[in-house]
């Protein structure tokens, strides 16, 4: 049987304690969110304890889950690569990049390298037109501004990085990139 | 008045995001004086200043926060939509990165102004460090006492938690937004009821862009009749507008409502880039009509000018296009970004905006006939006014203007059988 870490635990308690008593369904997106951080993407197992600790059904969380692009319901590599190719983007080499990053991976959109280490996904515009090329990395840190060097960059940066460290891209949040 | 910033009057101040340094600036003085006002007085501060959403709807924000049933025996909520995911838009963003406390302050107003105890803040899944970031500021207000069960001492409850969404552009939409707070799956509701009687947990409910809401305490700084005494007529006081596509300097502007384009593109944006020609300009997010290039250059930018030219302010998502560019093949683009975005719930929505993207595609790729253009206009007849929310008019709207304005080059695609600019070299969203 699943069950959080006690780390994450806390951060659950704390959670449902944002909605009213009556209305816990409402932690169910956060508490997604902590499960797949927890074990990486929300295996059918890991949807059943979600299901129970919220007390809905697991066809609820399932439907839930498979609605949203950021819920990963299938395994996916190490790190997660999702270049934007909505509109600005496209107009300033988003497809570009997507097809080169691809061709260095040896993959092609919507798939994972044959090691395991790499998903890469196109993803719709991520509020970041104005530092087109760009792309998330794991659910998480934008890389901004891309050019052929960023990427082969942070294709090595990666390959060392086993999934879960919380991607601090040493080398991208350097001058140049937006800072937070 | 002359123009002076608002919104943005705190970005270039370094470490602004931080307590100390914004209430160095002024910060949460706004917030005293509200706490020590009559809610009603609020509101009618609100309605002086004219401020109308920056969502994309652009109601009036005070005409909004009165519609909350004052006698109501439930809860009333206060929601913040910070989705922002109309391609193109990212001004939100920015905000909440540079001054996350004029957010926080506007939310105590707010939430003051209309008797809201409890507010959440519903921020795209994609934001994760803005989140963690609003999360941190937000964790300075509660230390300070600002945020709590006594807020600034007067014995006023507020409380105020982010909720972060998961990757889906119709979560913007005010009623998906609250259905997928609600831990669903996010699907507009028909309305009437409307949310300021049926909202979050079937609770009078406010929801408001986070633009709007941090623009509230300037307002009450400064007066409503400060702010209203910028911008035109009709349309009181700034507004950010975020630009892209082919420029020299893309960023996210503050302008008074009214500013000629042909100004801010010389003045602030340096021009179209490459030294190329300006072809076209989506005015306001990926949903508005486009522009061509001599529309957009005789045009103020102000909802209502923008609308006598068939076009929407919307987002202030605003997209240059160099003569460089495919018509159809960006046309490709967007509608392929609604077909993935529509929730699926309206047939006319499900179908149409897949169509749409299909028939499209089919002439980027020179398999497409003039038939082809009679369809995709009839298809657009048959869902719009017809489905439960409006994203299927998002995507009809744009896919009519770029035929009626640019028939030539879809045209030319039949004729050439195929995309005479052809450089793109993979699909539009392939893999998505
Ligand atoms: C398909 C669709 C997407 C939307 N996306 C957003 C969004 O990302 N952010 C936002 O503030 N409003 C969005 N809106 C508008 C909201 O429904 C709502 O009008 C707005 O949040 C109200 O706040 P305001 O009055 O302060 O603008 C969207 C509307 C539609 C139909
Ligand atoms: S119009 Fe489209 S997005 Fe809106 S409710 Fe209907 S199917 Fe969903
Ligand atoms: S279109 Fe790519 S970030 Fe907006």
């Amino acid at each position: 049987m699943l069950a959080f870490s006690e780390k994450t635990e806390a951060q659950f308690q704390e959670l449902v304690a944002r909605y009213p008593e009556d209305q816990r369904q409402a932690a169910l997106l956060p508490t997604l969110w902590l499960a797949q951080e927890e074990w990486g993407w929300l295996s059918p197992e890991t949807m059943r304890y979600v299901a129970q600790r919220i007390g809905v059904t697991p066809a609820h969380v399932l439907g839930v889950a498979t609605f949203y692009t950021m819920f990963l319901t299938e395994k996916p590599g190490e790190h997660l690569l999702e270049v934007c190719t909505s509109v600005s983007c496209c107009m300033t080499g988003g497809r570009e990049t997507l097809r080169s990053l691809c061709d260095k991976l040896g993959i092609e959109p919507g798939q994972t390298t044959p090691d395991g280490k790499f998903t890469v996904r196109a993803a719709e515009c991520l509020g970041s037109c104005d530092t087109s090329p760009m792309m998330q990395v794991d659910n998480d840190a934008y890389v901004e501004n891309l050019n052929e060097e960023k990427l082969v960059a942070l294709i090595s940066e990666l390959s060392d990085k086993p999934w879960g460290t919380r991607t601090k891209l040493a080398s991208f949040t350097a001058a140049g990139d937006r800072r937070l | 008045m002359a123009f002076q910033k608002v919104v943005s009057r705190h970005f270039d101040v370094p470490n602004a995001h931080d307590i100390a340094v914004y209430e160095s600036l002024g910060g949460y003085q706004a917030a005293r004086k509200a706490l020590a006002m009559e809610p009603g007085a609020i509101i009618e501060e609100v309605k002086t200043s004219g401020l109308r959403g920056r969502g994309g709807a652009g109601f009036p924000a005070g005409m909004k926060w009165s519609f909350i049933p004052k006698d109501s025996p439930k809860p009333k909520y206060l929601v913040v939509n910070s989705d922002e995911s109309e391609p193109g838009t990212f001004k939100d963003r920015k905000l909440i990165e540079c001054d996350p406390h004029s957010l926080i302050e506007g939310v105590i107003i707010s939430c003051f102004a209309f008797g809201s105890h409890q507010a959440y803040i519903y921020i795209r899944g994609e934001f994760n460090q803005q989140r963690i970031h609003l999360n941190d500021a937000i964790q300075q207000a509660y230390d300070k006492g600002y945020l709590g069960d006594n807020v600034f001492g007067t014995g006023y409850t507020i409380h105020l938690s982010t909720h972060r969404g998961a990757g889906a552009y119709i979560c913007g939409e005010e009623t998906a937004l609250l259905e997928s707070l609600e831990g669903k799956k996010g699907q507009p509701r028909l309305k009437p009821p409307f949310p300021a009687t049926h909202g979050l947990f079937q609770s009078p409910t406010v929801v408001n862009n986070v633009e709007t809401i941090a623009t509230v305490p300037w307002i009450i700084a400064n007066g409503g009749a400060a702010y209203a005494a910028m911008g035109t007529e009709k349309a009181k006081g700034t507004r950010l507008m975020s630009v892209s596509g082919h420029i020299n300097k893309p960023g996210v502007y503050e302008i008074e409502m009214g500013m000629p384009f042909k100004d801010f593109l010389a003045e602030n944006l340096g021009g179209v880039w490459k030294g190329r020609t300006l072809k076209a300009v989506i005015p306001g997010g990926s949903s508005c009509p486009i522009l061509t290039a001599e529309e957009a250059m005789n045009l103020t930018l102000d909802p209502e000018a923008i609308a006598a030219i068939g076009s929407m302010a919307g987002s202030g998502g605003m997209m240059v296009i160099d003569d460089q560019t495919c018509m159809v093949d960006l046309l490709e683009d967007l509608t392929h970004f609604y077909a993935h975005e529509s929730c699926g719930q309206c047939t006319p929505c499900r179908e149409g905006t897949d169509w749409l993207y299909k028939i499209i595609r089919r002439i980027e790729s020179g398999r497409g006939t003039a038939q082809d253009l009679d369809d995709i206009l009839d298809i657009a007849d048959n869902m719009e006014g017809k489905t439960i929310c409006a994203l299927a008019a998002a995507a009809t709207m744009p896919t009519r203007s770029y035929i009626k304005k640019f028939r030539d080059e879809f045209v030319a695609h039949f004729e050439h059988r195929g995309c005479p600019y052809k450089q793109a070299k993979v699909p539009a969203g392939a893999g998505a």
